[in-house]
Order: C-alpha cells, then sequence, then structure tokens
C-alpha cells in the first residue's frame, strides 16, 4: 500500500475545522453590522416626546439602546440555527460529530465575544452619534459615572446572554436537524401541553405550577448577587451544551 | 483494509443493505455496480462513517467506520449531493481540502482544473453539471485518500469527457496505487479501466472478484434449436433468443455448463462464446418474472 494512514488528534482536526469556519462565515460579521446599524436606528427613534407653542416647538428624543441589544440576539438566533443547520458540508472534508460539534460552539463563543464588544461600546459610540445628530445631549444619570469596570462588566454580560441565546439556538436546530418533522410536531405538542397544563393548574388554584414567562427572565436579570448570576449562566451554558452533544452524538450524514 | 460483515442498514423500515460482506486488503480500482436503488451510495456512506449501520459495521484501518476520525482522514467520498460552503471560489475549495487532508496534490488539482478548463475563481454552485462533477472528481483525486469513494462520477457529463475522465482515473491509480472503488450504472464505460468488480443487488453483495472471474461467469451457447432445447432442460437459462429458424442461443452459466460433460460430438456443433462484463451485469441483476420480450409475447 503505498498510500500513508494519517492518524492526527479530534482536537487537532477540531481547530483546523474553527479556522475553515470562521473563514467560510464571515458573512456573519457583515450581518452584524447590518442588524447592529438597523439597531442603531431604532435606538434613535426609540421615543420621541414634542411640545410647543406658536413660538417655540421644544422636542425631547431618548436614545435607548434596547433595540441594539434585540438584534444583536437576533443575530446569534440565526447565527446559531445556521451552525446547526449546515452540517452536512463539512462531513465531506474530514470530520465526525465531535469535531463538528467543536467548532461549532467554539464559533458561537467567538461570534458572542465580538457581539459583547460592539455592544460594549455601543453606548459611548450612541453618545457620539447623538452629540453629531442633535444640539443638546444629556447622559442619563445612572450612566454618568461609568468606569473601566463597568465596562467590563456589561461586555462580560453582554457576551455570557449572547452565549446562552447562540447555543440554546444552536440546540435547537440541532434537535430540528436531527428530527426533522418529528421535532416540529413535538414542539408543538410541547407547547399545547403546556399551555394546556397551565389552563388546567390556573382552574384548580395552583398558580405555583402555571408557566410564567417573566419569572425566567427576572432568575437571571433580577439576580443581584454577581457569583451567583455567574453561576446560573455558566450552568445553563453547560446544560445547552451538554443537550447539543446529546443531539449531535450519533448523528448521521444523510442529506 | 475495508471489511464488512454482514452489514444491514435499514431507513425508516426500508432496507438498504442487508448483510453485506466483502473485504478489501490491497489496492484495487473497484467497480461496484448495482441497478438503481441496490444499495451503493449507501455503502459508500456507511464506509466514509456517515451512516450508522443497523447492524453489522464497516471497518477500515483496522477501526470501525461509523464517526471516526482516523477513517474520516484517510477517506474522500464524493457524490452528487455533496455540499459545500456558499460563494466560495474553487481554488479556496482547493485550499481548505488542502488543510485537511495531508497527502493533498494542490499542483495536481490546480493543473486538473487547468485540463478541464475550470475556472479556479468561478464558484462552485454556479459549475454545470457536468463541471461539478468534474470538480468533485479532481477533489477526490488530489486528496490521495487511503480509500477514495467515487459515487457516480461522471454524472452530466459529456461522453468525450467521461473517457478523459476514466482514463484519468486509472493514471492516478497507477501513480498512486490506493483502493478506489468506484460505482456506476454503466460498467460497459469503465471496465477497461477496473481490475475487481463488486456487484450489488438490492442490498446484497451477488459477486466480488477479479473482473476476469466476472467475466467468465456466463457464455453464450449457440447451435441447432434440438440441442440447445435438451440443455435448456438441465441447465439455469437467463436469456434465449432465436436466429432464424435453424439456430438458437442461451446464455447459461459457464460453470454449470462445463459441469454437464457433453459428448465431444455435441460440444463440436456448438458455438460458445463469452459475454460482456455488462451483459453478465444485466444477467445477474436482472428483474425476476421474465424479461421484455415475455411481456410482449405473453
Amino acid at each position: 500500500m503505498n498510500s500513508t494512514i494519517h492518524n492526527a488528534g479530534s482536537m487537532e482536526i477540531a481547530l483546523k475545522q474553527t479556522r475553515d469556519k470562521i473563514i467560510n462565515n464571515t458573512n456573519a460579521f457583515l450581518y452584524l453590522i447590518l442588524m447592529q446599524l438597523i439597531g442603531y436606528f431604532f435606538s434613535f427613534n426609540a421615543g420621541m416626546n414634542g411640545s410647543g407653542s406658536n413660538e417655540l416647538f421644544i422636542a425631547l428624543r431618548t436614545i435607548n439602546p434596547l433595540p441594539l441589544h434585540i438584534l444583536t440576539i437576533l443575530w446569534i438566533l440565526v447565527m446559531g440555527l445556521n451552525l446547526a443547520g449546515e452540517k452536512s458540508r463539512e462531513y465531506y472534508m474530514v470530520s465526525n460529530n465531535f469535531t463538528a460539534y467543536f467548532s461549532d460552539i467554539a464559533l458561537i463563543e467567538i461570534f458572542s465575544v465580538i457581539g459583547g464588544l460592539t455592544l460594549m461600546f455601543a453606548g459611548p459610540f450612541l453618545q457620539v452619534l447623538g452629540s453629531i445628530f442633535f444640539e443638546n445631549v444629556q447622559l442619563d444619570s445612572a450612566f454618568a459615572d461609568v468606569g473601566l469596570l463597568n465596562h467590563l462588566v456589561l461586555f462580560l454580560t453582554s457576551t455570557l446572554y449572547l452565549l446562552i441565546f447562540g447555543t440554546l439556538a444552536y440546540a435547537f436546530g440541532i434537535f430540528r436537524m436531527r428530527f426533522k418533522a418529528r421535532f416540529i410536531l413535538g414542539s408543538i405538542g410541547t407547547v399545547v401541553l403546556l399551555i394546556l397544563a397551565s389552563i388546567f393548574a390556573a382552574r384548580i388554584g395552583t398558580p405555583t405550577l402555571s408557566f410564567d414567562p417573566e419569572s425566567l427572565i427576572g432568575f437571571y436579570y433580577y439576580e443581584q448577587r454577581p457569583l451567583m448570576w455567574l453561576l446560573k449562566v455558566i450552568f445553563t451554558v453547560a446544560g445547552l451544551y451538554g443537550i447539543s452533544y446529546l443531539g449531535i452524538r450519533n448523528l448521521e450524514v444523510n442529506d | 483494509m475495508i471489511r464488512c460483515d454482514e452489514l444491514t442498514k435499514y431507513f425508516n423500515g426500508t432496507r438498504a443493505l442487508k448483510n453485506c460482506s466483502f473485504e478489501i486488503t490491497e489496492p484495487t480500482l473497484t467497480g461496484v455496480i448495482g441497478v438503481n436503488g441496490a444499495g451503493k451510495t449507501t455503502l459508500f456512506k456507511s464506509l466514509a462513517g456517515f451512516l450508522k449501520p443497523t447492524s453489522g459495521m464497516p471497518s477500515l484501518f483496522g477501526e470501525e467506520a461509523f464517526q471516526n476520525i482516523t477513517v474520516a482522514q484517510n477517506v474522500m467520498l464524493i457524490e452528487e449531493g455533496m455540499q459545500f460552503y456558499p460563494g466560495v471560489s474553487l481554488y479556496e475549495l482547493l485550499d481548505s481540502y488542502q488543510q485537511f487532508y495531508e497527502d493533498f496534490d494542490i499542483t495536481l488539482a490546480k493543473g486538473l482544473l487547468n485540463y478541464f478548463n475550470l475556472p479556479g475563481e468561478a464558484r462552485y454552485e454556479r459549475l454545470s453539471k457536468g463541471m461539478a462533477s468534474t470538480f468533485r472528481l479532481i477533489l477526490a483525486l488530489s486528496a490521495r485518500a487511503a480509500v477514495t469513494l467515487l459515487d457516480e462520477p461522471t454524472t452530466g457529463m459529456d461522453p468525450s469527457v467521461r473517457k478523459d475522465v476514466y482514463e484519468l482515473i486509472l493514471k492516478d491509480y497507477i501513480k498512486a496505487p490506493r483502493i478506489i472503488l468506484i460505482s456506476s450504472h454503466y460498467l460497459g464505460e469503465m471496465e477497461s479501466i477496473l481490475d475487481h468488480i463488486l456487484l450489488i443487488d438490492e442490498g446484497r453483495v451477488l459477486e466480488h472478484g477479479a473482473l476476469e472471474e466476472f467475466q467468465s461467469l456466463f457464455v453464450a451457447v449457440k447451435g441447432s434449436p434440438e440441442i440447445i432445447t435438451s440443455l435448456e432442460e438441465k441447465l439455469q437459462v437467463f436469456e434465449g433468443k432465436d436466429f432464424g429458424p435453424g439456430i438458437r442461443q442461451i446464455v447459461v452459466k459457464r460453470e454449470e455448463f462445463l459441469n454437464l460433460h457433453l459428448w465431444d460430438e455435441v460440444k463440436e456443433s456448438l458455438t460458445v462464446n463469452s459475454i460482456s462484463p455488462e451483459d453478465s451485469f444485466i444477467y445477474l441483476t436482472r428483474r425476476k418474472g421474465g424479461g421484455i420480450h415475455e411481456l410482449y409475447d405473453s
């Protein structure tokens, strides 16, 4: 036999795959720019109050970065779904389920960090844009004394929230790809069951059993203890990683 | 190097492979032939580690194939449905594949792109069907993987290109001997380059061996209708044809025919000819229940 049998480790292949995926997903960064531009547009138009008389008109505009955050989350959701849905092309090069999973997760982490960085700079950037377009820009007192540490905290929290959403979308996409039509039917069935269970629980007077989306958000958002918040996020991400791996393990490539 | 032991694969209750067993230990250029739905693509995907068998497990280089990273590094599979990242040029795809296949011959790949007039800056999704097939083949041969699986590599190609492509495969095999499996419906086109045949029918391996063995499976026996009719009673006949009022021909298995130990006078009155491997393939995989003649003559 003239051919040499190569035996590089899974991690070496996974790193090569990550590099290849970054090169082939550069469009993702263009989409991020596009989404954030839309986000900036809505941030400027988030709220407006005007009052005036025949001689004077005063317009008070509120610049709110929330649309920017929402659109960045939307971007990471789409990226997570894309990474899960476009699996088969990578298997024709050297790949297996572990390396594909590892490189996907690595890419979601990279996307989250970049998303987090852009959101960290979004506040000062909005201020700069505001001062260009408007005569008088007043910063809300809550953000008046923001130091470097606060910026770092904003970066960390944005990155970790993006990581949660990206991994959630990825896990969803992997299961959708694995179970195809059955996944959609299963999802609809689960939602219907949850609604029925909530209605039933409300009727019999056990409100603690009913599903409340706000309490889910509050679980992270209203957590006051930084370490506890970090633990909650890390465990959530770890759980989603585990669920994704369960979905991709033993997955066949047959498109 | 490749070992399949009772490999069986079902898709939602439909059988694609059934107790498929064979072994290839040396570099060979093997033609995997079978009618549509015989299980060729499923076999290739199982060997490449894409599919998890229902039972049995193909092993390559002594390791189980399914999702095995060592197998993935040493197997190159191309097929019509294979996908690439969109918006990527052919040169960029070559570069990507070069990163993953350590023996990838980029000089050969670029030389072949030029030879087949494939513009390196073009995007794969914009190529015609035949050009896309040619590009996939260039990738497969340039990868120089220890096991190269070519599933219908000439789909959509012009006859002149197909001829060139088979010559290219042979040339590459001589230059870098390795296990190359080519699947096709058209055995006639590629029999000149093959040294082995793996015949699959309804998910089972019907024949596996050297091309010469396959060529000598059947004989066409021609003679007077009386003698031929007497032979038809003793042998399994795969096809019978009348050539005018005094001559009839039947196709039978060579081994069965030789085992009859006919008298010399009878032998001398018969004309015995070999038949082409393509015809052998047709006789082995023909649908049960009679040929087209019987359908019309009944």
